[in-house]
């Protein structure tokens, strides 16, 4: 009956590659996160195209005939089927009419609801930004990626590289959220399809400049 | 495969992300004749005809959902969630030939 | 036209060869003075260029250790190395062309024919044949390195080909607000006017300026250099340009691809020096090269006038226009026409020398040899239609046309231009944006639209049967098809197959007229009759590696979330399906005995894990599982079979009722999606159920400490009573591990005390560290799926998938307990009460084998010499001092103490069957 020796930490599933990759390591708010990586690369708007990982995040399933009901209470109105939309603090990706999935912390209140599960350590989320990050999707999934077909706050699940990815389209980046035990593969996926257009990995530090939608972009910047 | 099957969730997408359950049918009742519950086991109907079939999203939204198809040109007429079509959405269509 | 600024070098079979910029690697070979480029498929018959317009196989060459490369469309670069193909030892003494004087003895299928005689021989020919038949060889160093990739886009409306047909419905389309995507071979758009003056005499500025008017479009993306191979369902377009697939997935399609040039069949007309018109008006205008010499224009239409003048323009000299027609089809200037006449053959070996003109019908007495070294056929186009006949575009003979062409549009399909057989220049334009201007408004289909052409029906001379080649690539003569049709391959379908005609690198695009043609000749019939042949995909031929894409090179590796740890620790992994397991860290014996003995760590983070919420839960359970739960406390955990409507076996697994509503379902790994997508169509037929499947196998690791310590290792980390009375055998707690929320079962597949332990994957490595730190003192030891395996044998406890298959039930599977016939409906309820009272087949029995021989997995079970079951799984087990397993037998040597025949290395060994455990029969170890 003793207390553990270490508090827990949370750690990705993509911490060790970024260890191997030369990243700096450190805990923030519980999380071991990666930091930076020794090649810094110039920003989108200066034409750089940037990976990162945003896997330390809470994340929240919402499930049953009241998910347009938990959703307006965060959102402050219903969210259509294939969008998203910001909340308080993290955004609101509305799969289907009775699924939704909560980035970022929904509140205690929807937390303690039976129709909401915790799934913190099932997403894992890559960020990809930059003028070709289109580019490099068109190369990894057969997704119509023409913004009539998915504008900024379209949500579309779905293969990338093979692994069911969900993939939401912010207005200056995508983000690409699938389950940690192939967030590696598609990881090397992504970079290995980025490599054509100088794809360089970034570590969290650079996710402020990078994130500029929703409330949940101070969150990895911390 | 590049024929594309409308999900009700994810709108068209090529057959290769779905699996196929096979055309809908009436489950016999618990007490219902033997034969009825063999033929209804291990008869896999295989017909010319428009149908109604279950269709799973297997690399995206992982749901069930019902396809009208017509097995003669294998032109996809429309999607349906479960319990979404009331008219008789779990009879097959007739209409071979 | 280049990015490239001078002029460059390379090399042709080691010979030094210059290029003027922009060349292509023919065109630089034919400036050079290098007529013969290959040598043929089967009689290594010299070849040089023929149609100049990548549609032939003359001009393939391996390119710096790339195979089949069509020369006359690939730009020279510097340092390229270039060699010839089908030559041994060389170009010049190919020592394999006896064969062409050997031809008498050598008809179709010649090759299948002759050397399968005597039958063990047939590998040595075969790869004689291989070497001396084969098209270029695969140099595995180069081209292992070749990146190859696939990319998907999207069009409102797909244009391909962009000619003049092509490049105005482009326009009309996105002017119809579109966004258009336009699919060109070539380097520049245009097709084939862009080398043909004469085409376009009155109209320069507006070829400029619709050229230019595409390239500025901003809605229309070109794809240049990018071949359009295969029209599949939906409107999938696949493309290939350069080492890049893509999937072009098209609203509506316009198929504008023009024609192919056809040759004629006359003896001889393979020899270097014979070409089409437009390939010598595009080395003419692209490439710069001459003609030096005389040339003799073989013609029944305005195309051969324009060669002629433009050969006349360039310097060659140009000794006679042959037209078919009884008055000239063109405007012949000042040069000599000879009308109503055509070739009869030409003569010459390493090139043309002369040509023999006479009339088209009659004998041959009236002929006249003319001196040359050119013969230019501009005899009419067939359609390039093949991409149409794909997409199920309905084909038909035109007589007015003499050509195939789509009469019936699939849905969505346009064509335009002289794909139709329209050649005039101003027609093709008018159908191009009718095409553009119809798919734009998403109504393609129906009836083609044509714009009527005064066309008048080609004059030719009929096929004769003599030995003259209508298939370049695969040596097949007028004369082979004659006598196949006469052996009874009468039908195009298998005249084709049998004597390889349109099946070699050209698929058609230059023997198919003819040999349709032939076909209806020698049995006949008319065109009409005689149809063509299925057009399948690649309408071009594809590298492999161009369909493969990435594929190769990236396949899927699931891990769980402490797979970081066990590469540190050294763990050998296993393939499980896309999952990498710890097999073991290295020595699974010592992880079997710690288990036993003290407390071993094991990962079983790969289980599939469901949480169900709702009011009607334990109803939906009662009908998805053959065993009960209705009554189920909270709290509690229960083992269950999920079978199939026919009361087979698909999985099993751990059901805990962690509160009155809320449920936790275990999978076993290679189950996890099948039972998820099993469950939930069994939901989606109910809709009305109060159930919230949630499948949180990604957000939750497992990891099952178990040993005779596993206890203390536990407390150590956990406030909380674990005593017995608390958490006792089959308990589903809610307890907090290493500061972490887990739920704990307390289950025994390795059939000791144990806890499976399941947390947030997040926080999986802290609480596994924390585990390992406080079992340091007692022994603890991470174990792998081996020792696991060896474990569970001990208990007979069975693997689904492994020890049953598509035909095991519970009741053979030796699990009768689990199935309650007296619940009133069920999955698979039906078959199984049946099954109960049907008299049993094979049963799935534990066997002891004495000694430590171990049958592999799966070793024959053998009754008087008859396979009569088999063993799915045997280790050595130190605690039964024997070989222990489980096997499949007949009913009747399903009880204890009955022998079974094991056939092992070729030997029988016998073995005693056992129904209880090897150990702990009572499982007072695993409630303790
Ligand atoms: S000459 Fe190059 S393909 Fe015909
Ligand atoms: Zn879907």
């Amino acid at each position: 009956m003793t207390s553990p020796k270490s508090a827990p930490t949370a750690r990705g599933p993509l911490v060790a590659w970024h260890r191997r990759a030369g990243g700096r390591i450190e805990t923030v708010e519980g999380w071991e996160i990666c930091v930076s990586h020794p090649v810094q690369p110039d920003a989108p708007r200066s034409g750089g195209n940037l990976l990162l990982d945003w896997s330390h995040r809470s994340v929240t399933e919402l499930g049953g005939p009241r998910v347009s009901e938990l959703v307006s209470g965060l959102v402050g109105a219903d969210v259509a089927v294939r969008r998203m939309a910001a909340a308080r603090s993290g955004i609101v990706c509305r799969l289907t009419p009775a699924r939704a999935i909560v980035f970022g912390d929904p509140g205690s209140g929807v937390l303690g609801d039976p129709a909401a599960v915790d799934v913190t350590g099932g997403w894992s989320t890559i960020v990809l930004a930059g003028p070709d990050a289109i580019n490099v999707l068109s190369l990894l999934s057969s997704a119509d990626l023409r913004t009539r077909a998915m504008p900024v706050a379209a949500v579309r699940q779905g293969p990338v590289a093979g692994i069911n990815t969900l993939l939401c389209h912010f207005a200056g980046h995508w983000e690409l959220h699938a389950c940690p035990d192939s967030i590696v593969s598609l990881w090397e996926a992504v970079l290995d399809e980025g490599q054509a257009y100088g794809l360089q990995v970034a570590g969290a530090e650079r996710l402020g400049e990078v994130v500029t939608v929703g409330g949940g972009g101070e969150e990895g910047t911390t | 495969m590049s024929l594309m099957i409308p999900c009700p969730h994810c709108e068209r997408r090529p057959a290769g992300e779905f699996h196929f359950g096979g055309p809908v049918r009436e489950r016999p009742e618990p007490d219902a004749a033997t034969a009825e519950w063999i033929s209804y086991t291990y008869d896999q109907p295989n017909r010319r005809a428009v149908q109604w079939e279950w269709w799973f999203h297997r690399g995206a939204c992982r749901q069930w959902f019902l396809v009208r198809r017509d097995t003669r040109t294998n032109r996809v007429l429309e999607s349906a969630l479960p319990g979404e079509v009331t008219t008789g959405p779990l009879e097959s269509e007739a209409g071979d030939e | 036209m280049s990015s490239q600024e001078g002029p460059c070098t390379f090399t042709f079979d080691g010979r030094s060869i210059t290029a003027r910029p922009g060349q292509t690697i023919a065109g630089a070979l034919h400036q050079d003075g290098v007529h013969v480029v290959s040598r043929s498929f089967k009689y290594h018959r010299p070849r040089g260029l023929f149609c100049a317009t990548g549609r032939c196989p003359n001009c393939l060459c391996t390119v710096d250790g790339y195979p089949n490369v069509r020369t006359c469309v690939t730009p020279a670069s510097q340092g390229m190395a270039v060699r010839s193909q089908n030559a041994w030892p060389g170009l010049k003494w190919d020592v394999l062309s006896i064969f062409d004087r050997l031809h008498r003895f050598m008809p179709v299928g010649f090759y299948y024919r002759v050397m399968h005689k005597p039958r063990f021989l047939w590998p040595v020919f075969e790869a004689i044949v291989r070497r001396i038949a084969g098209l270029g060889r695969v140099d595995r160093q180069s081209g292992g390195s070749r990146r190859y990739d696939r990319q998907t886009l999207h069009s409102d409306v797909v244009v391909i080909g962009g000619g003049w047909a092509g490049m105005h419905a482009a326009i009309a389309a996105s002017r119809g607000g579109r966004d258009v995507t336009l699919v060109d071979d070539r380097e520049n758009l245009g097709g084939h006017v862009l080398f043909d003056p004469g085409a376009r005499v009155d109209r320069e500025t507006e070829f400029e300026s619709t050229v230019q008017a595409v390239l500025d479009d901003p809605r229309i993306r070109v794809l240049h250099r990018a071949t359009a191979f295969g029209c599949y369902e939906d409107r999938l377009v696949a493309v290939q340009t350069g080492d890049r697939m893509i999937r072009l997935r098209a609203g509506q399609v316009v198929v504008a691809t023009g024609g192919w040039e056809q040759p004629l069949v006359f003896p001889g007309n393979d020899r270097p020096g014979v070409m089409l018109a437009g390939g010598v008006q595009k080395m003419l205008w692209q490439d710069g090269c001459l003609f030096p010499g005389d040339a003799v224009v073989v013609t029944d239409n305005q195309n051969g006038y324009r060669v002629a003048h433009s050969l006349a323009a360039c310097g060659t000299r140009v000794v006679a226009i042959v037209d078919h027609n009884a008055t000239p089809a063109g405007d012949p200037g000042d040069l000599p026409v000879w009308t109503g006449q055509t070739i009869h053959s030409v003569r010459g070996h390493r090139h043309v020398t002369s040509a023999v003109i006479g009339p088209l019908e009659g004998a041959s007495s009236a002929t006249e040899s003319i001196s040359c070294r050119w013969v230019v056929q501009a005899v009419g186009f067939t359609t390039a239609s093949g991409l149409l006949a794909q997409a199920g575009c309905r084909l038909v003979y035109d007589e007015s046309r003499d050509l195939f062409r789509a009469d019936q549009l699939a849905d969505g399909f346009r064509a335009a231009g002289s794909v139709n057989g329209t050649f005039d220049i101003d027609a093709c334009a008018r159908e191009g944006r009718l095409a553009g201007e119809v798919a734009a408004a998403g109504e393609g289909g129906g009836t083609v639209d044509l714009i009527p052409a005064e066309t008048s029906p080609p004059v030719r001379r009929p096929p004769d049967g003599k030995k003259a080649f209508v298939c370049l690539c695969e040596d097949v003569t007028d004369k082979d098809l004659f006598d196949a049709v006469a052996e009874g391959f009468a039908n195009i379908e298998t005249l084709k197959r049998y004597s390889t005609v349109c099946m070699g690198p050209c698929q058609g695009k230059m023997c198919q007229s003819s040999s349709i043609a032939a076909c209806a000749r020698a049995n006949g019939v008319t065109i009409s009759e005689t149809g063509r042949t299925t057009a399948r995909p690649p309408e071009q031929p594809v590298p492999l590696g161009v369909l493969a894409g990435r594929a190769p090179h990236r396949h899927l590796i699931r891990r769980s979330a402490l797979h970081d740890w066990h590469v540190e620790a050294g763990a050998v992994f296993l393939d499980s399906g896309a999952w990498k397991r710890p097999e073991s860290y290295g020595d699974p014996a010592a992880e079997y005995q710690v288990v036993r003995e003290g407390v071993g760590l094991i990962d079983v983070s790969t289980l599939g894990k469901l949480e169900l919420r709702g009011r009607d839960v334990a109803e939906f359970l009662e009908f998805v599982y053959p065993n009960r739960f209705a009554k189920l406390k909270v709290g509690r955990v229960r083992y269950g079979v999920v079978c199939d409507e026919a009361g087979i076996i698909l999985d099993d697994g751990t059901i805990a009722r962690l509160e009155e509503d809320r449920w936790f379902l275990t999978t076993t790994t290679g189950n996890a999606d099948g039972v998820d997508s099993w469950f939930r169509w069994w939901l989606a037929t109910r809709p009305g159920w109060d159930i919230r499947l949630t499948n949180v196998s990604g957000a939750t690791a497992a990891m099952n400490l178990a040993g005779p310590r596993s206890r203390q290792v536990l407390a150590a980390v956990c406030d909380g009573d674990l005593s017995t009375e608390a958490v006792p055998y089959l308990a589903a707690s809610q307890l907090t591990v290493a500061g972490v929320p887990a739920t704990v079962l307390r289950i025994g597949f390795v059939g000791e005390l144990g806890y499976e332990i399941h947390v947030p994957s997040q926080l999986a490595e802290h609480v596994w560290c924390e585990l390992m730190a406080a079992g340091a003192a007692s022994g603890i030891r991470p174990f792998g799926i081996e020792a696991q395996r060896r474990l569970r044998l001990d208990k007979q406890h069975l693997l689904a998938g492994q020890d049953t298959d598509a035909l095991s039930n519970p009741f053979d599977a030796g699990l009768p307990w689990i199935v309650k016939l007296d619940k009133p409906d069920f999955v698979g309820r039906s078959a199984l009460q049946r099954a109960e009272g049907r008299e049993p087949g094979q049963q799935l029995v534990g066997f002891r084998l004495e000694g430590d021989r171990v049958p592999p997995e799966p070793s024959l079970v053998l009754v008087d010499g008859r396979l009569e079951g088999r063993v799915t799984s045997a280790r050595y087990s130190p605690v039964a001092g024997a070989t222990v397993g489980l096997a499949w037998v007949p009913a009747e040597l399903a009880s204890n103490g009955q022998q079974i025949t094991i056939q092992l290395d070729g030997q029988l060994v016998n073995a005693v069957v056992q129904r209880e455990p090897f150990y702990d029969p009572e499982g007072a170890r695993l409630k303790s």
